[in-house]
């Protein structure tokens, strides 16, 4: 039977990219394009779900991948996935971005475009939008980028507890909205 | 019939919100960004390969926590506490932070060890002196 890659295998795979990074040496150049490509939809998938603006979050990610780098070149040892180690720095870029470029109510919203394929997905935004932030925050790290509990609370920075705690009140919320709209 | 509980009572939640996922397009992004990006993360890398940086790279936490310790404190000076047990305290999962440096005390603690703390036998006094000598500055008197 063929070995399937598992989140382990991700991990350790990535931690070898960073060390290759740390290290300074001639690995470092393609240890740097590697983790770049294999998480650069990601960060741009997570900083638009932020900024909902195309120009924004290409400079949320440039922030963003320049911060983790400088950061990655100290040393860093993952406990969990990469995407974990990278959220915050794309959060806090993204938030900047945000700010600095505030957007008008002609912009068009990326993100809450709809389409055929979704046809809910303007309600699903609006609603999102009436929940508290923390709320929403964990509701996209769980749906949209695939961390589990535990990743979203090393991500955060915040107990497990928490994290399950913001999820039971947020899919509530969000199921009563929906129900309501 | 299956037994409701919290996931299949919130199932609609559970569609809504994976069928509300979007993605960056491609498409959208500038022709050259990637290079231009990767050119610039690329540039960050120090080139240097001096002993400090080739250790903090070997040693992970324990080297990076001494050279946090001599940095920011000073080499072997102004201890406010005896050294606790380095090996204890440094290697105490609750006193290594989000980041996995070491706590700064207990850094300090690891700074003011004879002891090797890397594999090759690296002391943090090897540290110290490799960071004057790429500084110029010692920091502080011990």
């Amino acid at each position: 039977m063929p070995h399937q890659p598992s989140i382990r295998d991700d991990v350790a795979d990535d931690q070898q990219l960073l060390d290759a990074i740390a290290a300074t040496d001639e690995h470092t150049d393609d240890a740097i394009e590697a983790l770049y490509q294999r998480y650069r939809q990601w960060a741009l998938d997570l900083a638009l779900s932020m900024t909902r603006d195309d120009a924004a979050s290409l400079d949320a990610c440039q922030d963003a991948w320049m911060e983790a780098i400088k950061r990655a070149r100290r040393g860093v040892t993952l406990r969990a996935r990469f995407t974990t180690f990278l959220y915050k720095y794309v959060k806090h870029a993204a938030l900047r971005a945000k700010r600095s470029r505030p957007i008008t109510s002609e912009a068009p919203d990326p993100v809450a475009t709809p389409s055929p394929a979704n046809p809910d997905l303007t309600s699903i935004h609006a609603a999102l939008d009436r929940l508290k932030p923390a709320h929403a925050e964990v509701l996209r790290l769980r749906y949209w980028h695939d961390l589990t509990d535990r990743e979203i609370a090393i991500a955060l920075g915040k107990p497990l507890g928490t994290v399950k705690g913001r999820l039971r009140k947020a899919i509530a919320r969000l199921e009563e909205i929906l129900k309501s709209a | 019939m299956p037994t409701p509980n919290r996931d299949n009572l919130s199932s609609p939640v559970d569609h809504a919100m994976r069928s509300s996922r979007s993605s960056f397009d491609p498409a959208d992004i500038p022709p050259g960004y990637d290079t231009q990006l990767i050119a610039r993360l690329q540039a960050q890398a120090p080139r240097r390969q001096h002993p400090v940086f080739r250790w903090a790279a070997m040693g992970g936490t324990l080297a990076t926590a001494a050279v946090v310790s001599l940095v920011v404190i000073g080499p072997l000076g102004s201890a406010r506490r005896a050294p606790p047990t380095v090996a204890d305290r440094a290697l105490n999962p609750r006193d290594i932070n989000r980041d996995g440096v070491v706590d700064i005390l207990d850094a300090h603690a690891l700074a003011l060890s004879p002891e090797p703390i890397l594999a090759d036998g690296t002391t943090p006094a090897d540290i110290r002196d490799a960071l004057v000598e790429l500084t110029g500055d010692s920091g502080g008197e011990a």
